[in-house]
């Protein structure tokens, strides 16, 4: 396979380059082919090269010490990555990737990149965008994360309660009434007064529960059923990544 | 009381078997919080699941539990 040096300009951070230095990368970079869930680098190795995926599909992945994995990001073709290398001294891969079907990159060293950072202003910026844009991605990924967590917590928190305590409303469909204040769910869930009501003024503009002074009363206990198993469809969206 | 209007935990304890029709049907029934509420009729309106049917596999398992 040959790379067409004006193919690069697809990748983010070469779209501004000259064709001279595109050229240049392609003679400097080394083609590595390899087959469905094989590796091109794994988590911890010396950050020396980065790639571009010109074919397949490819997926960064973190492992924990327990040997749990994350999914980080799913690669597609003309994607950069593993070019931390090229801005930090001495860095190490944060992250493992494999390939998910047949695939190609180009490997070129990370040395490289740097030094004609050095004199082209608008491949730093062009690299800076898309840190920035994954700093913002996973910014938005810590937040639905924690917003989930308290959520499914005090979704759990009233379930319980109302199993014990709660008494059905009658001849009002499947209502669920709870002699509880938004304090003590707060406490029983172990979380602030502040989180319960903006969590419960949500979900009552969903219609999933009524929140009155010392009552909360369940309006679609199977809504709150979804929530606390983290099934909620407003937090989950099927564009994004697995985590 | 008609059989719909039974709840769920009284539903698992009058015949246990019943746990393999909820799980089998994909609710979230066995184990719930609020099965001292739920009857059989807000179950198949949440599944979107037939009543009768949903009885009548509650009776069969506990038939062939016997």
């Amino acid at each position: 396979m040959k790379i067409d040096p004006a193919d690069l300009r697809r990748v983010s951070v070469f779209r501004d380059a000259t064709d001279e230095d595109l050229t240049l990368f392609v003679q400097k970079g080394v083609l590595r082919s390899i087959e469905d869930g094989e590796f091109f680098f794994f988590q911890g190795d010396p950050a020396k090269y980065f790639y571009i995926l010109v074919t397949g599909r490819a997926k960064l992945l973190q492992t924990n010490p327990a040997g749990q994995q994350v999914n980080l990001r799913t690669l597609t073709e003309w994607q950069i990555f593993g070019a931390l290398g090229a801005v930090r001294e001495n860095a190490l891969y944060p992250a493992t990737a494999q390939a998910m079907e047949p695939s190609t990159a180009l490997a070129i060293e990370s040395d490289f990149l740097k030094e004609m950072m050095q004199t082209r202003p608008d491949l730093s910026v062009n690299l800076m965008q898309l840190m920035t844009g994954y700093i913002m991605e996973m910014q938005e990924r810590y937040r639905e994360l924690a917003t989930e967590r308290v959520e499914r917590r005090i979704a759990l928190t009233i379930l319980r309660l109302a199993g014990q305590i709660g008494k059905r409303v009658p001849d009002k469909g499947m209502t669920v009434e709870l002699p509880l204040s938004r304090q003590d769910v707060a406490e029983a869930s172990g979380t602030t007064i502040f989180t319960v009501s903006r969590v419960l003024a949500d979900w009552e503009r969903r219609g999933l529960v009524e929140a009155g002074r010392e009552r909360v009363i369940i309006r679609n206990p199977h809504g709150l059923v979804q929530i606390s198993e983290g099934l909620d469809p407003q937090l989950t969206d099927p564009n994004s990544d697995p985590l | 009381m008609s059989d719909f209007q039974v709840t769920v935990d009284k539903v698992l304890q009058r015949w246990p078997q019943a746990f393999w029709v909820f799980m089998k049907n994909k609710t979230k029934c066995p184990g719930c919080f609020m099965q001292s509420f739920c009857t059989l009729t807000d179950v198949a309106e949440t599944y979107q699941l037939s009543r009768e049917n949903l009885i009548s596999e509650i009776v069969d398992a506990s038939d062939k539990g016997k």
